[in-house]
């Protein structure tokens, strides 16, 4: 017990980083889903890479506090991109996201092996390190969990009809998805700092769909979505220390336990 | 007569293909108009541009005499899309109740309980409200849709071919009750390519196909076309209709 206590006490300010940023997913992930976009985070979170060795090209000195809204911005540019792509080629968002994705990858590698400069930030970006997230990374965290709760407590009613493809006369959501992504974009860089590009994602797809599914109506979904997205940080904490794996690893098996009864019951 | 809808002037192009050429339309309180036409004809499109969903090149438009751009008032307008398959998707979490709320959430208005409660009535929705919407049959998802444009008391409602893929007696049904809203004064566009509803309870037709070929009153549009005024089918007598 004084282990797990001593475990906890080191990895705190992570935890409670990644209990803000699960909030935040969970805030979101509704729309994507229901968007058939469940995939977006994880294609943001590879995107992700190029803005990161731009930074550690250009400004390889820059503090935390500032690497986070320009890796932020850098992202939102280049996922806009998809959307450009998307209505000039008239092709389907999934299409659009793979090519920049790989567009993105294919600079990220140029830049890397070009630029010949060594960077251990990029590392801790991409593959997170709860060890290393400190008393800053969790008051970032928490800022976006507020801004994206007033975000969802405000909107949520219009970006449902968007994500759904209703249209109602008066309401434009043009801007209101513009603001979404940058949500979007603000919660994968600060989960991939946290938690690594690997598990971003599953936050946003496993309690989702388990709340949307069984969720009796939509306003009741985001209480139980948060629930469980709350409940997979301590989950994938316990199951990290108890088999000695890492904690994405763990928060992922643990999210998988509640999809596997939701499959058993048939729904 | 106070008006309700005013295009001026209209035009509107797709990658260089016209779509919509100098529409000059006019809907009027009260009316209950039809607008017909061959497929493609624009009948959507002139629709998406008097709701604001699309913006033409030239021409103006008016909502309850003020110029769309600067028109607020949008609680006043209830709209029927065509049918979409979105609404059965299955994760959609929405119950019907939370549904017909949305417009009185997206314009902040607040909605009318005993309204709700009519409504639900007369539409045979009241066992329904409490599902989910994703789990609702065609045509109990077109009654729900019904009742969310009415909901809000609207002045004006628009229905884009409301009856698609619905049997004979039920667009007949539908269409007997629409006429009875129309009675109590709501001013009433249907998109439709139902000919039969020519003999129903309609005031106006429109004639759209890129060009407004004719806008006049039901009666004159009936003699132009050979219609019978007062037609009716075999099938009406036949088949009973106590149901959707």
């Amino acid at each position: 017990m004084d282990d797990f206590l001593g475990f906890l006490s080191l990895v705190k300010w992570g935890l409670l980083a990644c209990l803000f940023f699960a909030l935040s997913a969970g805030l979101t992930s509704p729309f994507n889903l229901l968007n058939r976009n469940a995939l977006l985070p994880h294609a943001l979170t590879h995107i992700l890479l190029l803005p990161l060795l731009v930074i550690s090209l250009l400004f390889p000195n820059l503090d935390e506090f500032f690497l986070i809204p320009l890796a932020v911005a850098l992202t939102l540019i280049l996922s806009l991109f998809i959307w450009f792509l998307e209505r000039r080629l008239s092709i389907f968002e999934d299409s659009a996201s793979a090519i920049v994705i790989h567009l993105s990858l294919a600079l990220a590698l140029v830049l890397a092996v070009k630029g010949s400069q060594y960077d251990y930030r990029l590392l801790s970006y991409l593959f997170g390190d709860i060890l290393l997230a400190t008393e800053q990374t969790f008051f970032i965290s928490f800022v976006i969990f507020i801004l994206t709760f007033l975000f969802f407590l405000k909107h949520r009613y219009s970006l449902l009809i968007s994500a759904l493809g209703w249209e109602f006369p008066g309401i434009n959501t043009a801007r209101l998805n513009l603001i979404f992504l940058l949500f979007l974009c603000l919660q994968v860089v600060l989960g991939a700092k946290v938690l690594g590009v690997l598990i971003v994602s599953a936050f946003y797809n496993f309690s989702g769909l388990v709340a949307l599914k069984l969720s009796p109506s939509f306003r009741k979904a985001p209480l139980l979505l948060l629930s469980l997205n709350l409940a997979s940080v301590p989950g994938g904490a316990t199951l990290s220390y108890l088999f000695d794996i890492p904690f994405s690893a763990g928060a992922i098996i643990f999210m998988s336990l509640y999809l596997f009864f939701m499959t058993l019951k048939g729904r | 007569m106070r008006r309700i809808v005013e295009v001026g002037g209209l035009n509107l192009s797709f990658n260089g293909v016209k779509i919509l050429e100098d529409i000059v339309l006019t809907i009027e309180k009260g009316d209950f108009l039809a607008v017909i036409g061959p497929n493609g004809g624009g009948k959507t499109t002139l629709l998406k541009c008097i709701l604001g969903f699309l913006k033409p090149q030239t021409g103006e438009i008016k909502l309850f005499g003020k110029p769309i751009e600067s028109f607020r008032e949008w609680e006043k307008i209830g709209y029927v899309p065509q049918r979409s398959k979105d609404y059965h998707i299955k994760l959609n979490p929405l119950t019907v109740e939370e549904f017909i709320a949305l417009p009185s959430k997206l314009y902040g208005v607040k909605l009318n309980q005993d309204r709700l409660s009519e409504l639900s009535k007369v539409f045979s929705l009241e066992d329904l409200l409490a599902k989910r919407l994703a789990n609702l049959s065609f045509g109990q998802v077109q009654r729900v849709q019904i009742v969310q444009a009415l909901a809000l008391e609207p002045e004006v409602l628009f229905l884009d071919e409301p009856t698609v893929g619905l049997d004979f007696m039920r667009q007949k049904n539908f269409y007997e009750l629409l006429t009875e809203f129309n009675r109590r004064g709501l001013t009433i566009v249907v998109i439709t390519h139902e000919t039969w509803l020519l003999h129903s309870g309609i005031s106006k037709v429109a004639c759209l196909n890129r060009r407004l070929y004719y806008h006049g009153v039901h009666e004159e549009f009936c003699q132009l076309a050979g219609l019978a005024k007062e037609g009716t089918f075999p099938e009406f007598h036949i088949i009973g209709h106590d149901h959707w």
